[in-house]
């Protein structure tokens, strides 16, 4: 628990983690080097969700709350060494290797156009399943699991339809926080043709 | 030379052996049902008789066993018949079925003690199972497709299988329904699987037949014969879709409900008849049949291999890459105790350890690849046939002579080797053997000569399709090549003559004005080197004008696990697969030359060019050290050399793929794990190659406009 507490987290990130039953599985023991969280119901204190409801893994692109779908998500590891490929997009690190199976890191924030993210502590990679050929994304790191209905999910807004807008997929709201969900398809999209 | 007849292969005797077992646990299971009293034999069961005596029949014919392949037909027409109702499947068939399949099964045994069976010591079975096919005419029940209202447009295009299961289904008082369905285009597979499993459990699917009333152009319908013993409400329910709208297909004659009997009651004195003609021919088959006992001696399976799943190797050869590097840090751990407390004790045991563990795991890794070999001989048959076929239909007169079937090569390999080779023989037939005229007027034999070679060379295999056909027009290439606008014209003088024939593996080239049914198809020669490419392979091409041309395809003999030489550039570490590279060789800057802004170097009295990973891979460009190595790699006169900072190692890698989202990557053939958790790339020298001959002029654009890492 007191790995949570990062030198460069801000002080609202705190208590949202803290308060965060997950929290010990979003920052990795060093021991581990690649750390498997299972998203079963169980693990969210084995309630299981109606079917309106959509449980997003959400996490911190510098100052913006991103969030995707968590049944997307195949595990969560510390950023290892990435060997870098050549010929690729500018947003593709390069490739791990993930238990055997090899595995391209995208830098999210690339991808979002939201200019270079420093690696810190927190930076942890989103492995997603991708239609079974899984793609790590690089992101500046990982606050929580909420819950949202489905039905709450808005439109992206006109005005965040910038250069990104086409990556959204849609904006939920909690309280005042303010979640940008991602279209995986469409990063896909991104990953494979933009080589 | 050819070979046919020769030794039957033990993959055969494997092969035919399951077969014959696949048909005796079928006929069991028929039996079986008929004990039961069930009105028929599973339909299901039946077509998988056919297609396994079909096949057999298919696989004899190959390996030239004639009786067998006479027995398998013989069988195949009693199962035919049975399949589309014309007979029976009555105890007396089932009888003659399981005497037949025993016979195969002792076929094959002869065949493995290469025993020749002349075709005329299966006479008596073949009489007895054409008896039983024969039966047609007794056995066929009363037309029941009367009973129904069944439009002719409907009864017309029924296959008569279909047309079969359709009877068999009135036979048992089945009420018939017409399921009018209609899909959207893109999935209608899905929906149509999903009917197929609901109808399934309440009756029968006889047929689906696409219908023209499409409402609108995205859907696409399907009018489904269906035979049932459920309501049309229990059917329209099952289903659950609204969109299918169930239509019972109204009887002829209005009558009672049909009991069991009723439809198949003028058939019953027939098929009386038929139970009497059946048990006839058993009678007579045991009288001719003496030595029935003999036949059913042995019953212990003649083949001695296992046939396993590709895969499975894989995963084991994937298993001992793994192991490779747990071998490889037990050695540098060992290396490290050496270095700490010298040579004795445990360090000394843990070593000597490690070595044994080292040869065994070579050992274990040899056996694998062993398992994975087969020979080149099937392969090699598989073209003679098509290419006898194909010089038939193209009116030549070509004999195809093989050597070296014997070879071995990587199971993968040969199965993917097959496509490009049939391509090779194709392009062989019909662009370099000439019609028997115009060779006759040249000068040369009517018959012209295909030769389909395989040699090994160390960890290679070289094939070769070589022709004695008319060669290859150099003028016309360069002219078609220029028309194509594959090359400027100030660049077609300074061709050389292989440069010229590596024009025709340009993707859009075609010598032939007309396109022919067998060469033509949209499939290129450059499709063919992509594939052999994808083999790790490498393609070349040679040719006399009226002489000939000769086609040399040099294969690595495995993919799995590959020997490698671990380079570093600009502080990266690379893998060159091993079988890519020719010699390595320090340079220093003077050993570099310029030739029209291209760097070359000089190797054993041959220029080479050379090619810098920093620039074609974008690396950080600091500056080369003053003594670089180069890896010279390539076939013939096509090479290249790779400026590399340092030689690190060799070490056999496993290459893995870099995945789907990183597939268009070119240049980069994969990545492997070295022992120290690290993952490097391996480099496709093949693809490069390529790119150095294709974007020829500059010595770093590669080609390749993709943006690079920075």
């Amino acid at each position: 628990m007191s790995r949570v507490k990062n030198p460069d987290a801000d002080d609202t990130w705190h208590e949202l983690v803290a308060a965060d039953p997950l929290a010990d599985f979003f920052v990795a023991p060093d021991q581990q080097d690649h750390v498997v969280t299972s998203y079963g119901g169980d693990t969210f204190g084995g309630q299981r969700l109606g079917r309106e409801m959509a449980e997003l893994l959400v996490f911190w692109m510098g100052n913006e709350e991103y969030a995707i779908d968590i049944l997307e998500i195949q595990e969560l590891i510390k950023l290892p060494l990435v060997t870098p490929v050549p010929r690729t997009a500018e947003s593709c690190l390069g490739i791990i290797s993930l238990r055997g199976t090899i595995v391209p890191v995208i830098d999210l924030s690339r991808i979002l156009k939201l200019g270079a993210q420093p690696v810190t502590r927190s930076t942890r990679v989103l492995v997603l399943r991708a239609e079974g050929d899984p793609i790590g994304l690089v992101v500046d790191r990982v606050t929580s699991v909420v819950r949202i209905e489905r039905d709450s999910i808005e439109p992206v807004p006109r005005t965040m339809q910038s250069d990104a807008g086409d990556l959204l997929s849609g904006v939920g709201r909690i309280d005042d926080r303010l979640l940008i969900i991602l279209d995986l398809p469409a990063i896909m999209a991104v990953v494979e043709h933009r080589k | 030379m050819t070979s046919t007849g020769g030794g039957v292969s033990p993959e055969f005797i494997a092969e035919a052996q399951e077969i014959v077992d696949a048909l005796g646990r079928d006929l069991i299971g028929a039996e079986q049902e008929q004990r039961e009293g069930r009105d028929e034999v599973d339909p299901d069961r039946v077509n998988n008789l056919f297609r396994s005596a079909h096949s057999l029949k298919g696989l004899a014919g190959m390996f030239g066993l004639d009786a067998l392949a006479r027995l398998a037909h013989d069988l195949e027409s009693v199962l035919d018949a049975l399949r589309l109702g014309r007979v029976l499947f009555d105890k007396a068939a089932l009888d003659v079925l399981f005497a037949a399949v025993e016979r195969a099964g002792a076929l094959i045994a002869s065949a493995a003690a290469g025993e020749d069976v002349p075709v005329s010591a299966i006479e008596d079975m073949g009489a007895r199972l054409t008896k039983v096919a024969r039966g047609d005419t007794n056995v066929k029940v009363a037309e029941p497709l009367e009973l129904f209202e069944l439009g002719e447009d409907v009864l017309s295009v029924l296959t008569e299988y279909e047309e079969h299961r359709l009877r068999e289904n009135i036979s048992k008082g089945r009420q018939l329904y017409m399921l009018r369905t209609s899909f959207d285009l893109t999935n209608f597979d899905v929906g149509l699987a999903e009917i197929d499993a609901t109808v399934k459990k309440l009756g029968e699917v006889i047929t689906k037949l696409p219908s023209s009333k499409a409402a609108d152009p995205g859907a696409i319908s399907f009018d489904i014969i269906v035979g049932s013993d459920a309501t049309s409400d229990e059917l329209a329910k099952a289903i659950g879709d609204e969109r299918v709208e169930v239509v019972p297909i109204p009887r002829r004659r209005p009558q009672a409900r049909p009991t069991r009997a009723t439809p198949a009651a003028e058939g019953a004195a027939a098929e009386s008849s038929a139970k009497a003609m059946a048990r006839e021919l058993v009678e007579q088959a045991i009288v001719t049949e003496p030595d029935i006992e003999s036949e059913a001696t042995s019953v212990r399976s003649v083949s001695r291999t296992v046939r396993v799943d590709i895969r499975r190797l894989d995963r084991l050869m994937n298993l001992v890459g793994e192991l490779g590097l747990t071998r490889a840090a037990f050695m540098r751990i060992s290396d490290a105790m050496k270095r700490e407390h010298g040579f004795s004790g445990l360090a000394v045991d843990l070593y000597k350890e490690g070595r044994s563990f080292e040869r065994r795991l070579a050992e274990l890794q040899a056996g694998i690849m062993e398992v994975r070999m087969v020979p080149l001989e099937n392969l090699f048959e598989r073209m003679q046939r098509i290419g006898r076929k194909i010089g038939r239909e193209l009116k030549r007169e070509v004999r195809i002579e093989t050597q070296g079937e014997s070879t071995e090569l990587d199971k993968l390999i040969v199965e993917d080797l097959a496509d490009p080779l049939m391509h090779l023989i194709r392009n062989a037939l019909d662009h370099g053997i000439e019609p028997p005229e115009e060779r006759v007027a040249a000068g040369k034999p009517g018959e012209g000569v295909v030769k389909l070679s395989a040699t090994a060379q160390g960890n290679h295999v070289v094939v070769e399709v070589s022709d004695d056909g008319r060669g290859i027009d150099v003028k016309r290439t360069v002219a078609l090549a220029m028309e194509r606008g594959l090359i400027t014209p100030e660049r077609a003088a300074e061709l050389t003559r292989r440069e010229i024939f590596n024009l025709l593996f340009l993707p859009g080239f075609s010598t032939r004005a007309e396109v022919s049914e067998y060469s033509g198809r949209g499939v290129g020669m450059d499709v063919v080197k992509t594939n052999i490419s994808q083999l790790s392979g490498v393609i070349d091409i040679d040719s006399r004008e009226g002489m000939g041309t000769k086609v040399v395809v040099t294969l690595p003999i495995t993919l799995a696990i590959i020997p490698a030489l671990i380079v570093a550039v600009a502080g990266r570490i690379y893998a060159i697969p091993l079988n890519n590279v020719q010699e390595t060789l320090a340079l220093t800057h003077a050993d570099v030359k310029t030739i029209e802004r291209r760097e070359v170097i000089s190797v054993r009295g041959a220029t080479v060019p050379l090619l810098d990973l920093r620039t074609l891979f974008g690396l950080p460009d600091e500056a080369r050290p003053r003594t670089v190595y180069a890896v010279v790699a390539g076939a013939g006169q096509n090479r290249m050399a790779l400026v590399v900072d340092d030689l690190v190692s060799q070490q056999d890698i496993v290459i893995k793929s870099l995945g789907r989202w990183l597939r268009n990557v070119r240049g980069v053939a994969g990545a492997a794990e070295l022992g120290n958790q690290q993952t490097i790339l391996v480099i496709d020298m093949v693809e490069l190659l390529g790119e150095m001959s294709a974007g020829a002029g500059t010595s770093n654009s590669g080609g390749n406009p993709r943006r690079s890492t920075p």
